[in-house]
């Protein structure tokens, strides 16, 4: 059963008149030529079949029994013998049967007459010669070529032996006709070979387009996921740099506690003081009233001056996150400037702010432009450690210019040598000896997260300017904001 | 009469404005200074009582205690600080100093001392 159900699908595999999904060149090229010779074994039996009796009953020459004869076995063989051998070489994966069987079967309706006897000596020569080649070019898989010679054979075969048209004639007639029948058969095959190859060719690309979009799919998978993780990383990645932040904050804050608490005891000072004039005052028979209005604003103004302060170390200390929200810079500089007060009143260095009106907004996080702007200035402070008294300076100078703010941050410390300038920014580098090499790192990546810049003007012996540039937001206080940044004020 | 003239040293200014104006209120008549270089170039020979910040700009109020000591000048001192600690104290007395005061000082307590110095000097 299973053997019957193989060869009824090699049937409908045979008679598949194109190419398969699947199919290689070899097995296409097997199966039209295994389908070739089974319409043409049926078309030969039908005329040998045919032909074998005519030439017994009518052909008068000596040996015309045995051609006809011949001629009838040919026919019997082509149309019970050849199918099955086909079909067992496709099976068996073995064309090079079907060709031996094609030539075996060309060889023997050919040869019949000349071996017979009908065909005189002179003939006998071509068409052995003819047969000779047709064989050769069978084995060579060139059909047209092998037709081209066996027509060529039977032709010269006809005129020098000047056959006279009669039962001879149509003898021939019918050995021709399965000829041509094959001959078209090839021409057929030919056309259908170079089908094949632009459809194998077709079929290839297809495949190499499938697998290029198969490798496509992945890959975009890939990068999704890359995506994906990356964005995971990224977020766990600015919530770790706004811990490190707040870390460096509050670093910065302890290395500044000691002038901060000196910065509070001079005015709990005046404030005593104050107190001490206000109860020697009190104690006169005929209070100055004057004095008393004079030291009361006095006190007004430290008591200010002090929770000021109090509210940027607040501030500067608190927050963890980032808040984005309109920011006036020339706040962000004031209190940086307060913040590090006793930083620059130690070091005796002289701060000059220079702005052009009107003031600038820009979109940040106050707290965080404040620390690169603190950072800046503490490192000023301690650049012009070896400066002369007289000739330590900070000149901070706020302008907007091309829609953005420009801070520039000069002092007339020690600069820096060609070899620092260039590592200046990286993490971890530091010039001072108990440096932790975060804060300009830290600084410019703030700038940077506010779509800015940070970089090194100039910093050669006679001191350093940075610059500062952000975007700005809008000249002028906008009307929007006034809930904002100016609340603390309200 | 008891010589009531002060010298006072302090380079914060609100802290100089209002221990000055307390002395002045007091009855004593006050020279403030912002640096010890500025004390130094203005008055020759200093006597009577010198108030000074420690921490100063330049010559520190402990260093300007060693000079004044060195050039064996008839002055009391006293100093005061904002970031006192029991080394600098020592340091200070040992210098010659009349007392070390812990900004922010009490005003009473000001006041004693200087009473004190002014007797001392008269």
């Amino acid at each position: 059963m299973g053997r019957l159900r193989r060869l009824f699908s090699l049937q409908r595999f045979i008679e598949r008149p194109h190419f398969v999904p699947g199919d290689t060149c070899e097995s296409f090229l097997a199966r039209i030529r295994i389908r070739k010779l089974l319409q043409y074994s049926r078309l030969a039996a039908v005329i040998l079949m045919f032909a074998g009796p005519v030439a017994i009953l009518f052909y008068e020459q000596p040996g015309g029994t045995w051609l006809g004869l011949t001629l009838l076995a040919c026919g019997v063989v082509a149309l019970l013998l050849i199918p099955l051998v086909a079909r067992w070489s496709l099976l068996q994966q073995r064309s090079e049967w079907v060709s031996l069987l094609m030539t075996l079967y060309f060889l023997g309706p050919c040869a019949a007459p000349v071996l017979c006897g009908p065909i005189q000596d002179q003939g006998r020569t071509f068409v052995i010669l003819g047969l000779a080649v047709s064989t050769y070019c069978l084995s060579r898989q060139s059909f047209l070529v092998n037709y081209a010679c066996v027509a060529a054979a039977w032709i010269a075969t006809w005129i020098l032996n000047g056959v006279p048209f009669g039962t001879d004639d149509i003898l021939y007639f019918f050995l021709a006709v399965p000829v041509v029948g094959y001959l078209i058969c090839s021409l057929q095959t030919d056309a259908l070979v170079s089908l094949f190859d632009l459809h194998r060719l077709a079929l290839d690309q297809q495949q190499t387009l499938e697998r290029t979009l198969e490798q496509l799919t992945l890959e975009i998978d890939r990068r999704q996921d890359e995506e994906r993780l990356r964005a995971e990383s990224h977020e766990q990645l600015q919530e770790q740099q706004q811990k490190l932040l707040h870390v460096s904050r509050l670093s910065a804050l302890g290395e500044m506690t000691a002038g901060v608490a000196h910065e509070i005891r001079q005015p709990l000072h005046a404030l005593s003081m104050y107190a001490g004039v206000l109860s020697t005052l009190a104690g006169e028979p005929q209070p100055d009233l004057a004095k008393l209005r004079s030291v009361s604003e006095k006190v007004g103004e430290i008591v200010q001056h002090t929770g000021e302060l109090l509210r940027s170390l607040q501030s500067f200390a608190s927050r963890g996150s980032q808040q984005m929200s309109p920011v006036s810079i020339e706040e962000v500089i004031r209190d940086a400037v307060l913040l590090t007060e006793p930083e620059w009143r130690r070091q005796r260095v002289q701060i000059r702010i220079d702005q052009e009106e009107p003031v600038a907004f820009v979109r940040g996080d106050d707290v965080q432009l404040q620390q690169v702007l603190v950072n800046l200035l503490r490192n000023s402070c301690e650049a012009m450690g070896t400066s002369p008294v007289d000739d330590r300076q900070i000149h901070v100078q706020l302008r907007v210019q091309n829609g953005h703010v420009e801070i520039h941050v000069a002092d007339t410390g020690c600069g820096f040598a060609a070899e620092e300038k260039a590592h200046l920014f990286e993490t971890f580098f530091t010039t001072k000896e108990d440096g932790l090499g975060m804060g300009l790192s830290i600084s410019r990546r703030i700038v940077e997260e506010h779509c800015g810049t940070l970089e090194l003007v100039t910093g050669d012996q006679t001191g350093a300017t940075f610059l500062i540039r952000l975007p700005v937001l809008e000249p002028g206080r906008p009307d929007t904001i006034h809930g904002g940044s100016s609340s603390l004020s309200d | 009469m008891v010589d009531r003239v002060l010298y006072l040293i302090d380079d914060d200014e609100s802290a100089r404005v209002a221990t000055t104006l307390l002395l002045d209120v007091n009855g004593y008549s006050v020279t403030a200074f912002e640096s010890a270089e500025a004390f130094l170039q203005n008055v020759n020979t200093p006597r009577g009582t010198v108030i000074a910040d420690v921490q100063l700009p330049g010559i520190s109020g402990l260093q300007l205690l060693r000079k004044l000591t060195a050039r064996e000048c008839a002055v009391s001192i006293v100093l005061m600080s904002a970031q006192a600690d029991d080394a600098l104290a020592a340091e200070a007395m040992n210098a010659g100093a009349v007392s070390l005061l812990l900004k922010p000082v009490h005003p009473g307590r000001l006041m004693e001392i200087i009473e004190q110095c002014v007797g001392r000097d008269a």
